[in-house]
């Protein structure tokens, strides 16, 4: 129970980073960011993403207009608020911040692992 | 070959399997519930709605295939995840949502429908089998058991193929076997369904006889026709239930009419309406009067408005009017039941007050019983009259309660005494000893001796207003040997342990209506002959006889 509730604070966290960050490279609909999610292997249903999406929306991170498709209902298109734009900035910097964090902390853990298997 | 339902997302309009649909919609209520607790609810779902639109518009091909299918459903909730992974941004809001969709879901309750797949006639067996959790042959047994008794099972069949629906779509089937209408259900349902179908289809190839199934279409008509025939007879059994059902609330319409309109008890009532209302207070008679009428009358309403609806289908009251109803009749209840109580209460404790009267000592008594209103008819020439006249102008008041049959009168020996008496032994009951006592004393019954005559009254009574608690009056007349007694052919229904058989052997059949003689003696009254002792019978009262015969006698 404790894993699980790790795993999902530290895969929501993520997620929500690279959700804005493959938003900021442009207008995106919202099934093509799955299809990112998905080959980056981060995320499974589709449906895990509306709740979030709306979030952002509502954080005014986000912003989205109407567009015709061609194949069916009108797409909902998101694109990055300026205040996005600032919070992912922000949150590189944290990203930049965690990957050294963790990665000094499993470093020493695996030098050791290292050690041991040496001797 | 399956049935198609239109359904329209976002504007878009789709053919949709039946139950390609049915699994689409519980997938959407999942959906629903699952965000209901978030904020933005609605603008979630409708995104996810607009997603499925969007996929099930990529798999339509115009002219190659025009409708959703199961496969289509299945895969498009596939690939929307299932509501399980879901994840929503409140974790409070979500672990309560998750908490109260796995307990609300399913709670384990069955519905009764009647089972269409597992039918031999209508599928009440196999729907009750359902409903109790036990194999349908069972019930069947139990049913068949229950023909044998009078035909009970074969009218509780018959009603229940009335009354109970069949279960018509999935939904239905599923709440039947106690199934969380979601989508593994849904899954495995339709999978049993199409296994069964193969089933079906292969088991129909085998045994496909033409005589055989011809003959089973004939039993089949034959089976709807006299279905259709009970139908028919039952709603007339129903119409007349309900008539007579109507006319006993009228009866008891007319009865509370009359009870109240009577009150006043003039000579012209129809009945003696006061009666039963002597068991409780007068004050408090139209309360109990109402709420006797409000708790008969209620189920009988109840009944015919149950009774019409199974019988025509029709819903005479809303179910407002129901409650309503179910007010004023537990209301109607509980005052009834309060002075029923009360009443019982009442009779917990019996007193007994004795009251002596000595009488005249004379050789011989005659022994009458009157009304004693009638007596001051008969003869006018008795003096007591006067100290009578209250008590016979009381009598005459209505409300006063004449206490017939509670009335006994014994002859017994004196054991030493000469002294001829009269002992008059009240009793009645009430809440205490106190009350009890105070009630037998307010008691009156009526002895007068005039000369050789004692006058018994045939009744005792009560006052005005007093309650009905079991009031009873003994009366021992205490004679002395040798005693002499005549008793009126009235008086004889009034004395207990007489032994009458004696005179019956001694009197002729045509004396018996006169006087009686009798004599006290070492074992009780004895019955004598009027020719051994030479007794002049008197014609009337007023007659007095030889008292020195008599003492020759003794």
């Amino acid at each position: 129970m404790i894993v699980e509730n790790t795993q999902t604070q530290m895969r929501k966290g993520i997620l929500e980073y690279c959700i804005l960050s493959i938003i900021s490279r442009g207008e995106i609909y919202a099934s093509d960011i799955i299809n990112e999610l998905k080959t980056a292997r981060l995320l499974v249903v589709e449906g895990t993403l509306y709740p979030l999406l709306t979030r952002l929306k509502n954080n005014e991170l986000l912003s989205y207009s109407w567009k015709e498709s061609s194949s069916g209902p009108p797409r909902k298109y998101y694109q990055i608020t300026l205040a996005g734009q600032q919070v992912l900035q922000a949150l590189d910097d944290t990203w930049r911040e965690l990957v050294f964090a963790v990665d000094t902390s499993t470093a020493s853990k695996r030098k050791e692992e290292n050690k041991e298997t040496n001797q | 070959m399956n049935k198609t339902i239109i359904i329209n997302i976002n504007g878009i309009v789709f053919h949709i399997e039946e139950d390609a649909y049915e699994v689409l919609r519980s997938y959407m209520i999942e959906v629903k519930k699952h965000f209901a607790y978030s904020a933005d609810s609605t603008e979630i779902v409708s995104d996810i709605e607009n997603r499925i639109a969007e996929m099930f518009s990529e798999r339509i091909v115009a002219g190659k295939k025009e409708v959703i299918t199961m496969g289509d459903v299945e895969e498009v909730c596939a690939q929307m995840g299932r509501v399980s992974d879901f994840e929503t941004n409140d974790s409070d809001a979500y672990s309560y949502a998750r908490e109260t969709s796995y307990h609300s879901t399913y709670t384990g309750t069955r519905k009764l429908f009647r089972d269409p797949d597992d039918k031999v006639f209508g599928g009440v067996c196999a729907g009750l089998g359902h409903y109790l959790d036990i194999e349908t042959l069972w019930i069947r047994l139990v049913m068949v058991l229950l023909f044998v008794f009078a035909g009970t099972g074969f009218l509780l069949y018959v009603i229940l193929w009335i009354v109970v629906p069949q279960a018509k779509t999935r939904t239905d089937r599923m709440a039947m076997k106690g199934e969380a209408p979601n989508l593994q259900n849904f899954k495995k349902s339709f999978e049993e369904e199409m296994e069964g179908l193969r089933g079906n289809f292969t088991a129909a190839g085998e045994s496909i006889k033409p005589g055989l199934t011809k003959a089973g279409d004939a039993l089949e008509q034959l089976a709807s026709f006299v279905a259709k025939c009970f139908v028919i007879l039952l709603k007339v059994v129903g119409a007349i239930v309900i008539f007579g059902l109507c006319a006993g609330l009228v009866g008891l319409l007319v009865t509370l009419v009359l009870a109240i309109t009577h009150w006043g008890g003039n000579d012209g009532a129809l009945f003696d309406p006061d009666f039963p209302l002597y068991f409780i207070p007068q004050a408090d008679k139209y309360i109990v009067t109402i709420a006797l009428f409000f708790s008969f009358a209620i189920p009988v309403i109840a009944l015919i408005l149950l009774a019409v609806r199974m019988v025509f289908n029709r819903r005479l009251a809303g179910s407002y009017v129901g409650f309503g109803l179910l007010i004023v009749w537990l209301g109607a209840i509980g005052v009834v039941s309060y002075y029923a109580i009360e009443t019982a209460e009442d009779f917990t404790d019996d007193a007994t007050i004795v009251r002596e009267w000595s009488l005249h000592p004379q050789p011989q008594y005659y022994l009458d019983i009157h009304d004693i209103h009638k007596i001051t008819q008969l003869d006018t020439g008795l003096q007591s009259l006067d100290s009578m006249g209250a008590i016979i102008q009381s009598n005459r008041l209505r409300g006063k309660y004449k206490n017939r049959g509670a009335v006994s009168i014994r002859i017994i020996r004196s054991e030493n005494e000469t002294q001829p008496k009269v002992i008059r032994e009240f009793t009645a009951s009430g809440q205490d000893f106190d009350i009890a006592a105070k009630r037998a004393q307010r008691m009156v019954y009526n002895i007068n001796q005039e000369e050789q005559h004692i006058i018994f009254d045939n009744y005792s009574s009560l006052p005005q207003g007093e309650l009905l608690r079991n009031q009873r009056v003994n009366i021992k007349l205490v004679l002395p040997e040798g005693a002499r007694v005549f008793l009126s052919s009235e008086a004889d229904r009034y004395i207990r342990d007489l032994p009458a058989w004696q005179c019956r052997e001694r009197y002729p059949e045509a004396n018996r209506t006169g006087y009686t003689a009798w004599q006290m003696t070492t074992e009780g009254l004895k019955c004598m002959m009027r020719d051994e002792d030479d007794v002049t019978l008197p014609v009337d009262s007023t007659v007095t006889v030889d008292s020195v015969g008599l003492i020759k006698s003794k």
